[in-house]
């Protein structure tokens, strides 16, 4: 519970009371309730934090009056996201998947790290093997929990969850 | 939240391929707007300590200048206080920080990409005089280990609280100090990423014998405000025992 508790004080002390620490304590609330998820993406972080801002319990700003996600909202998610992936103790790892919208005959692909550095540098799509100029638009980020993120959930649901 | 974005923005989320998920290309768009996340993408390609030296260097200037924009609220604040907060937004970047790490000695700020295996070291000081600065860099260079990952050239920092006026003097008034008195024989340039804010030194490291290079800088937390309100405000007026300024060469 201690390491749950630092990690979310951390998270508010970096962001000086910013929206990150809601997101995240949504997030983890989201986990413990659905504990197989192993893809969290930047739509799931979305829908997590604003579905419930419409019931005005909201995790970004403005809830009120933007209930849609803004590049400003996007930004926090992601801030959020990267923050919790942090360290030796990270509860996340990002990763990322091929998606080809035009293909529907192929599932999303999820890269090695070699694949990832060819994508940046020298845009090659890993599933031609060619050189792709829309290849950033077609690689996803998401990110995975870590074995840490359990003993986290764990301490995060004994030590009450959100508040 | 002083991460860049201002809260309560309504800009549209960046257009993007795969549906309205966080492609590499919106991750690029969402990082010239946010300071915090524009090198994600660096941080986690880094193959080599070189990458990983340029990418933490590029966000420690990014952590410096979050620290800078608010000086009014760390006008007291302890060495480690403020030493926690560099490290925290290093955090926030992904980065994994430890203060205080037994290295040799108490590392003030170990910073590493843990997953990667690099790691770099520095050592941070209230910057009152430059006798503080070669106190800090005599640690940093004969007492600590330094950072792990590099086998041709060893890499560390040296960081100065500055809250005296005139930065870019005092930290002159170091570089001089330093070439003379503290490192004879070093080979100084200029820092790309701070300008006269900084400079990079380097020496052989007496333990080891690989050349190292210390990225010497100041973070300027200096507020005096001139003002009316700021004229008026207790909590910025100075103690009438203090000699703002005054740099005491060599002194403690």
């Amino acid at each position: 519970m201690a390491a749950a508790l630092h990690l979310l004080e951390r998270l508010d002390r970096t962001f000086e009371g910013g929206g990150e620490g809601a997101v995240a304590r949504k997030l983890l609330s989201f986990l413990a309730q659905h504990p197989t998820t192993t893809h969290i993406t930047l739509q799931l972080v979305r829908q997590i934090a604003l579905e419930r801002s419409e019931h005005g319990d909201s995790a970004v700003v403005r809830p009120r009056t933007q209930v849609s996600p803004t590049l400003e909202t996007d930004a926090m998610a992601v801030r959020t996201l990267q923050y919790l992936s942090a360290g030796a103790d990270g509860v996340l790892e990002a990763k990322f998947e091929l998606i080809e919208e035009d293909r529907e005959d192929l599932a999303p692909y999820v890269l090695t790290d070699e694949e990832v550095r060819e994508v940046m540098a020298a845009g090659i799509n890993p599933i031609s093997g060619e050189y792709d100029p829309d290849i950033k638009r077609k690689v996803v980020i998401f990110f995975a929990p870590t074995h840490e993120m359990a003993d986290l959930l764990a301490a995060y649901v004994a030590g009450g969850g959100a508040r | 939240m002083t991460s860049g974005a201002p809260n309560g923005g309504t800009n549209p989320v960046p257009s993007t391929s795969a549906g309205t998920g966080l492609t590499m290309a919106a991750m690029t768009v969402l990082g010239h707007h946010d300071p915090m996340i524009r090198n994600f993408m660096r941080r986690l390609e880094a193959q080599t300590y070189y990458e990983f030296l340029e990418v933490l260097y590029d966000d420690i200037k990014i952590a410096v200048e979050r620290l800078e924009q608010s000086p009014q609220l760390y006008l007291d604040e302890s060495e480690d206080a403020t030493t926690q907060r560099l490290l925290d937004t290093l955090y926030g970047m992904s980065y994994g920080t430890h203060h205080n790490l037994q290295l040799g000695g108490n590392v003030d700020i170990t910073v590493e990409l843990f997953r990667k295996g690099f790691r770099w070291i520095g050592e941070a000081k209230k910057f009152n005089s430059v006798g503080d600065m070669r106190e800090g860099y005599l640690q940093l260079a004969t007492r600590y280990k330094p950072g792990g990952g590099s086998v041709t050239t060893l890499h560390g920092g040296l960081i100065g609280y500055l809250r005296r006026p005139n930065a870019v003097s005092s930290m002159e008034t170091w570089k001089t100090h330093y070439s003379d008195d503290v490192a004879k024989g070093s080979t100084l340039s200029d820092c790309p990423r701070r300008g006269a804010l900084a400079f990079i030194s380097e020496h052989a490291h007496a333990s080891i014998g690989l050349p190292f290079q210390v990225w010497h800088l100041c973070i300027c937390l200096h507020f005096d405000p001139q003002d009316a309100s700021g004229r008026a405000a207790k909590r910025y007026q100075k103690p009438a025992t203090a000699a703002p300024g005054n740099i005491t060469k060599g002194g403690p």
